[in-house]
């Protein structure tokens, strides 16, 4: 139990003012959609706003597209940079623990640093754009940004497993790789035209969470 | 094993991604087709036949020109001046500018600004669009007063009708009290399942919605100077409907498709006429209509078919046309050799992949496979270790892909297949 404090105690101190960051950034677009989503309703007045937005299923929040995925840059390298500078991720594991439970512990740290700081703002965006948008409009808008959040989880995942790859070479392959995938994960749509590709995003949002487990072995092993 | 499990899904991913992204770039800088087809079906009045024009490229295929031809279904040629007379209805404003335009066609005495109010077209889709459940109902006599404009937007829930005012986001009580009431004596069961109005919005103000209880019942809701008007109207047969167009000509309300595949045309007076349209081609298409016919065009691969009606929606006619498929370059006949199939994603879809006929990508496959059983056979790999037969498996499903994806990710050898390979040195 201590062994974990503590492992997670480092990880904080790798991550605390990049997932300080992270939130800031997460929160502060989409406060920003919601102050210029209250200016056009305004402005443009409700009944028209509203009409418009349904004809034209125009995507108001399309600046929060990548945001996920850089938040999950922004935590995931700065967890696993320094540990695969000179290779210091061997200190760890020399720790009385399984190696894959010190490479979990930090993946999944990672990942509920990463829940902590989009989710929230999620919830906080729902909350304000529901005293203007039915709840038609919102759970759309919501279905929509769905792919957006698993984008960034999935990235995360994929960072890990990239890092945590001993080879370079191959390091290099799984970029292009991974860089395919998430692209799935970005299309272009209407709102509420998610909800056809979402079950695939979630199976691949999963399994992309158990594949630090093949390169933290071969890491383990040394092979190259 | 748990690891070599694993293997296998990053194999996979390694798959999606290469299928994803080296056939767009191989078609990218090698494109695959050839010149396409362009035919194009008009019905002349004065022949009562179809006129089929296409485009002829020129034989030297460094040319891009070409010329029209015009047939008709007995192959008989037409020049480009006769067809003009043989479709005046399609030709309306260059006959009245040339000064060639009849006073009468087939004995009716017509003018070309009748022949012009007289056309329209629109688009029909057998499938329902994206469809949110909040709907801006416009009163009848909107256009009167501005009193009379819209500042909500309701859904039908279980509850009952809900007027939303959109400045507030609240629910108008009142109002949504007296239509629930209106709705719930016209004996129609809450929750709608589907709500249709027309684009248009004089025929959206005129009409209102046609709206879908939860017994598969069809009703009309409309609003006249504030007051609901709720009618229940007769489906055109006992199947479920599965979506609805509101016509632009006036002797056409609605458009309406049921479950099985049945299209009809409802009228003004809202009796209904079954369009005798065949089974394997009630898909989504064109709606087209002229002074005497109304023409429905329903697309399918490589192929087109033109039903043409009378004013009564009687089947005067009908053609198909057949598109060639477009014919490979070189290019393109080696991508079918080389990708066995291509991922795409799209809203509607979903993902899906494109596979190519099996008989050419499964002989690269199978060298691709044998290549890969040779190079294992060769640095010690046994064969009775599933996991290899697993990649030998990948490769011959997969070809070019599955070969990207195991060697991304490489097949990690067991001791004893290390010793084996390193026992003829000790």
């Amino acid at each position: 139990m201590k062994t974990l404090k503590h492992l997670i105690y480092k990880e904080w101190l790798k991550t605390r003012w990049f997932a300080s960051i992270a939130l800031l950034l997460n929160l502060g677009v989409l406060i920003y959609i919601f102050i210029a989503l209250r200016s056009n309703f305004l402005s443009a007045g409700g009944t028209i706003y509203l009409s418009t937005l349904m004809t034209y299923k125009t995507q108001f929040f399309s600046l929060y597209r990548y945001i996920p995925l850089g938040i999950a840059l922004l935590i995931g390298l700065s967890q696993f940079v320094p540990e695969i500078t000179d290779k210091r991720i061997k200190l760890a594991l020399h720790l009385p623990i399984h190696n894959l439970q010190i490479i979990y512990i930090m993946v999944v740290y990672g990942f509920v640093l990463l829940f902590l700081t989009m989710i929230p703002g999620i919830l906080i965006f729902t909350g304000l754009i529901s005293v203007y948008l039915p709840a038609e409009i919102t759970i759309p808008v919501l279905q929509t940004m769905s792919p957006w959040l698993l984008g960034g989880f999935c990235a995360y995942f994929l960072i890990a497993t990239i890092a945590l790859e001993p080879a370079w070479k191959f390091r290099f392959l799984y970029i292009l790789i991974s860089y395919k995938v998430l692209t799935l994960f970005f299309m272009y749509l209407s709102i509420g035209n998610a909800v056809s590709l979402l079950p695939v995003l979630c199976l691949i949002t999963g399994l992309s969470g158990i594949a630090p487990v093949y390169t933290s072995y071969r890491f383990n092993k040394g092979q190259l | 094993m748990l690891t070599k499990i694993i293997r296998i899904i990053a194999v996979l991913f390694a798959v999606i991604a290469a299928a994803t992204v080296l056939p767009q770039l191989y078609y990218t800088t090698f494109p695959p087709e050839g010149r396409s087809s362009h035919k194009n079906i008009c019905y002349s009045e004065i022949l009562g036949d179809f006129i089929i024009s296409e485009y002829i490229y020129s034989t030297d295929k460094k040319q891009a020109t070409g010329q029209t031809v015009c047939y008709d279904r007995h192959g008989k040629s037409y020049s480009r001046d006769s067809v003009a007379r043989l479709l005046l209805l399609d030709n309306v404003s260059q006959l009245a500018y040339e000064g060639r335009f009849p006073d009468t066609i087939c004995g009716i005495a017509v003018t070309p600004e009748l022949v012009s109010s007289e056309a329209f077209s629109q688009y029909h889709s057998a499938q329902p669009g994206l469809y949110y459940g909040l709907c801006e109902l416009r009163d009848q006599k909107s256009y009167t007063t501005r009193t009379l404009e819209p500042r909500d937007l309701f859904r039908i829930t279980p509850e009952g009708i809900q007027f939303i005012v959109c400045a507030t986001n609240q629910i108008d009580e009142e109002k949504s009290r007296l239509f629930t009431n209106c709705l719930t004596a016209a004996d129609f069961r809450f929750p709608a399942l589907r709500m249709w109005t027309s684009p248009d919005k004089n025929i959206s103000e005129a009409i209102g919605y046609y709206v879908i209880d939860s017994k598969n019942e069809l009703y009309c809701l409309s609003m006249n100077q504030s007051v609901p008007a709720v009618q229940k109207l007769e489906k055109p047969d006992s199947r479920n409907i599965r979506n609805i167009t509101f016509g632009k000509s006036p002797d056409i309300r609605a458009i309406l498709n049921t479950e099985n595949g049945n299209m009809y045309i409802q009228h003004p007076d809202q009796s209904y006429t079954r369009l005798e349209l065949p089974d394997s081609l009630r898909k989504s298409g064109r709606l087209t209509g002229n002074l005497f016919y109304r023409i429905f065009t329903l697309p399918a691969p490589n192929q087109q078919t033109t039903f043409v009606f009378d004013r009564n929606f009687r089947l005067v006619d009908s053609c198909t046309l057949y598109f060639q498929p477009q014919p490979q370059n070189t290019a393109g006949i080696f991508g079918e050799f080389l990708f066995p199939f291509h991922i795409g994603q799209t809203a509607w879809e979903g993902f899906y992949a494109d596979w190519s006929p099996v008989k050419r990508f499964l002989w690269l496959n199978l060298v691709l496979a044998g290549i890969t059983l040779f190079y294992k056979r060769r640095n010690g790999y046994r064969l009775s270790n599933p996991f290899v037969i697993t990649d030998i498996l990948f490769v011959t499903i997969f070809g070019i892909y599955g070969l990207m994806g195991i060697s991304a990710f490489p097949l990690k050898k067991s001791r004893e297949e290390i010793l084996n390979s390193q026992s003829p040195e000790l």
